[in-house]
């Protein structure tokens, strides 16, 4: 169907709708912005501004000056990536291996990893934490990233991708002699990247905004990431200085806008490629 | 066929792709950066880990606090670092305590204290206060405010309880009030229950079905109702501490009379939201002028002060057949299971936290109270308090405060059985006997485990 054959009445209103859910998504965020360049006394002003009505930038500088940002910021960068690099690595690993291999207990083994996709963190933690402790890992960015190294969701995605990699192509480039690495990363992959590039971008997502892990083997500061740093600024029992709270939120997410903006097309693709077939 | 694509995966390339992860798990810069654990030497100063649940300015002050100590003692370095909010703080220090990291100072929720000497974690502080302790001099006891002191902030059910914790920040719910539209009304601060009701309905404004300004506002939390369960001569538990009492006539008055000025009388607006949130609900329209009074903690002295465009008043919290106050915030600890050294490093500092100079400064800068009377007493603190009276309400009112029943399983019955419910005849319509029997119920189950 051509845009053209489509109801004038029906584009107008899928328009509106699609308006109004950009609205509910996006307003949060401008909300936050707005609300880091207010000084306090309009921030908790009732009936609320939309703006401030003077944009106050010495809040960021403020924030800034507060704690090492700087700091949390590369150990985020650390963090987020080495965990996203090594999630892709293995779940490309593994996921082939239960998609194209043969061994035994592979089924029993491929249940198991469905089956931690169903535990919460919160779980293990206490474990994890002993466990780390024993080796000597706490205050790390090992402490950080080795509990999330590997991701039971990664497996099963790139499994499921691989599965739908015909097998011909599989035979072919063992014809021409292509070793098992080769098959995996030079000719699986690139048909089965949109997957891996959406999982990517949750497990980098994710792995940035989290607190509750760092929080958990973190006991010193400089190994810590940012959203760690931001959850200094809320006060406890002597009022909130919510514009302060909010630029260090539009610190803590202004990095992942910034990359949607600038791989939007490539993330765009992915998921339209993910989601038709 | 599989056959063949097993045997083609080099073990070489395998190998060099394992080393590359390994080298981006380990390699990293900074890795693995931690103060080993001190071994009480003589040489070098000593490094005490303190762990605080500050962010924003409370954090700015303590660090200040901090700085001041480590230039003052060369011997000693205290190295604080934040740990997440109060509970995420006391949730790491018992995980901690199970192993060899942690904490050897920290700052805990007066409630949670009992459960962690019963656990065992906590350093026995009366042989540094004697003055037993080897190069600790005798600390006097006596200075200390009694209603704020451990023995003041618990009953010990009869129990003989050691010293385990020095006071750090801490307060007492208060009555904030808007002065002008008491003046314009012509009203004081009430005094009675009765009184609450009377004055709160004359300051609610209402134009048709809006409410414009609301008579009262408070959080419905367990504090607050803790506060009112003794103003009606009522207590959590029995004398001996096996038994809740909380269900009784008192606590049920108590939570029926602000359901009531909600659901009836319409002059006290229920703050929505969890915990603090709530409490921050309040506080912004009391700010805004929405409320002409609230109750709150007395932290939130010094935000008022600075945020309010009008004159904020203080006053006592009301009584019914007495006057009754809780105390809050926390008090240091110090962990049992560090070596010596750092112990006695650590009650340098949590002594020294005490003293007048500090207690002074931090009551200062944040509302919280001072610690000691000679703080009181001070020439400094008495001229801060004749410019500002309002941060003495909260003093003069200690003389009506009440204790905490020490009981290991006071923070359980606190946290998951009262807290989650108060709201709830509010909320859902529950009814308000009903809720507070069934919660008795589970907290008479939880005194007799053994747990």
């Amino acid at each position: 169907m051509r845009e053209s054959d489509v109801h004038p009445t029906l584009r107008a209103g899928a328009l509106a709708l699609l308006v109004l859910i950009a609205l509910v998504e996006v307003t949060p965020y401008l909300w936050m912005v707005s609300t880091s360049l207010k000084s306090l006394p309009e921030v908790i002003a009732f009936p609320p501004t939309l703006l401030p009505s003077e944009a106050m930038w010495s809040n960021y500088a403020e924030v800034w000056g507060s704690a090492p940002f700087g700091d949390y910021i590369a150990n985020s960068v650390i963090i987020a990536t080495s965990i996203m690099i090594t999630q892709g690595i293995l779940a490309c690993l593994a996921g082939y291996a239960f998609a194209r291999m043969e061994f035994p207990g592979r089924d029993a083994m491929f249940y198991a990893v469905i089956a931690c996709l169903m535990i919460p963190p919160q779980v293990r933690f206490v474990s994890i934490f002993l466990l780390l402790d024993n080796f000597d890992l706490l205050d790390t960015y090992a402490a950080q990233i080795l509990p999330h190294s590997v991701s039971a969701l990664g497996i099963f995605l790139m499994r499921q991708a691989f599965l739908a990699v015909p097998q011909e192509i599989i035979d072919a480039a063992k014809v021409d002699g292509a070793g098992t690495l080769r098959i995996i990363f030079q000719i699986m992959l690139p048909m089965a990247a949109p997957t891996l590039t959406a999982f990517l971008l949750f497990s980098f997502v994710f792995h940035w905004n989290d607190y509750f892990w760092p929080l958990v083997v973190t006991l010193e500061e400089t190994v810590r990431p940012l959203p760690l740093g931001v959850a200094m600024l809320r006060e406890q029992g002597t009022g909130s200085r919510w514009h302060l709270i909010m630029a260090g939120n539009v610190i803590l997410v202004a990095p992942l806008l910034v990359a949607f903006v600038l791989a939007q097309k490539r993330i765009v693709k992915a998921f339209v490629f993910a989601s038709i077939k | 066929m599989h056959k063949d694509v097993r045997t083609t995966i080099t073990p070489g390339r395998l190998m060099a792709l394992l080393a590359v992860t390994a080298l981006l798990l380990t390699g990293a810069p900074g890795c693995g950066k931690k103060s080993a654990p001190g071994d009480g030497a003589e040489a070098g100063p000593v490094t005490v880990d303190f762990w605080y649940s500050y962010g924003g300015r409370n954090r700015e002050v303590t660090e200040e606090l901090i700085k001041r100590f480590n230039d003052s003692h060369p011997d000693i370095t205290i190295n604080g670092t934040f740990q997440g909010d109060y509970f995420e703080n006391l949730s790491k220090v018992r995980m901690a305590s199970r192993t060899k990291r942690g904490p050897v100072a920290t700052h805990i929720i007066g409630e949670a204290i009992p459960q962690l000497h019963e656990a065992g974690l906590l350093e026995d502080l009366d042989p540094y206060a004697d003055g037993q302790v080897e190069g600790v001099e005798k600390l006097d006891r006596a200075d200390f405010i009694p209603g704020l002191s451990q023995e003041g902030y618990f009953d010990t059910l009869g129990k003989k309880v050691p010293l385990v914790s020095l006071p750090f920040n801490r307060s007492t719910p208060i009555v904030y009030y808007n002065v002008k539209m008491f003046k314009d009304a012509g009203l004081e601060p009430p005094k009675t229950w009765e009184e609450l009701v009377a004055v709160s309905k004359q300051l609610t404004v209402r134009e048709g079905d809006e409410t414009k300004v609301w008579g009262f506002e408070v959080a419905i939390d367990w504090w607050f109702w803790y506060a009112m369960l003794h103003q009606a001569g009522g207590s959590l538990l029995n004398q001996t501490g096996d038994k809740a009492r909380f269900a009784e006539e008192p606590g049920i008055k108590a939570l029926d009379h602000l359901v009531r000025m909600v659901k009836e009388h319409k002059s006290m607006k229920h703050p929505p939201g969890r915990d603090y949130n709530a409490w921050e609900v309040a506080n912004t329209d009391f700010l805004n002028q929405k409320v002409a009074m609230i109750w709150t903690s007395t932290a939130y002295l010094k935000y008022f002060k600075l945020n309010a465009k009008f004159e904020v008043g203080t006053a006592f919290l009301p009584k019914q057949v007495k006057r009754a106050v809780p105390t809050g915030g926390t008090f240091f600890v110090i962990m049992k299971n560090k070596p010596e050294a750092e112990k006695r490093a650590a009650w340098t500092f949590i002594r020294w936290m005490s003293e007048p100079d500090q207690t002074a400064y931090w009551s200062r800068e944040t509302g919280y109270m001072p610690v000691r009377r000679s703080a009181l007493e001070s020439e400094e603190m008495k001229a801060f308090y004749k410019e500002n009276p309002e941060y003495r309400t909260t003093i003069d009112q200690l003389e009506h405060s009440v204790p905490f029943p020490f009981s290991p399983k006071l923070v359980e019955i606190q946290r998951k059985i009262l807290k989650p419910v108060l709201e709830r005849p509010v909320v859902e319509d529950a009814d308000v006997a009903e809720v507070l029997k069934k919660a008795a119920e589970e907290a008479n189950k939880l005194l007799a485990s053994d747990r």
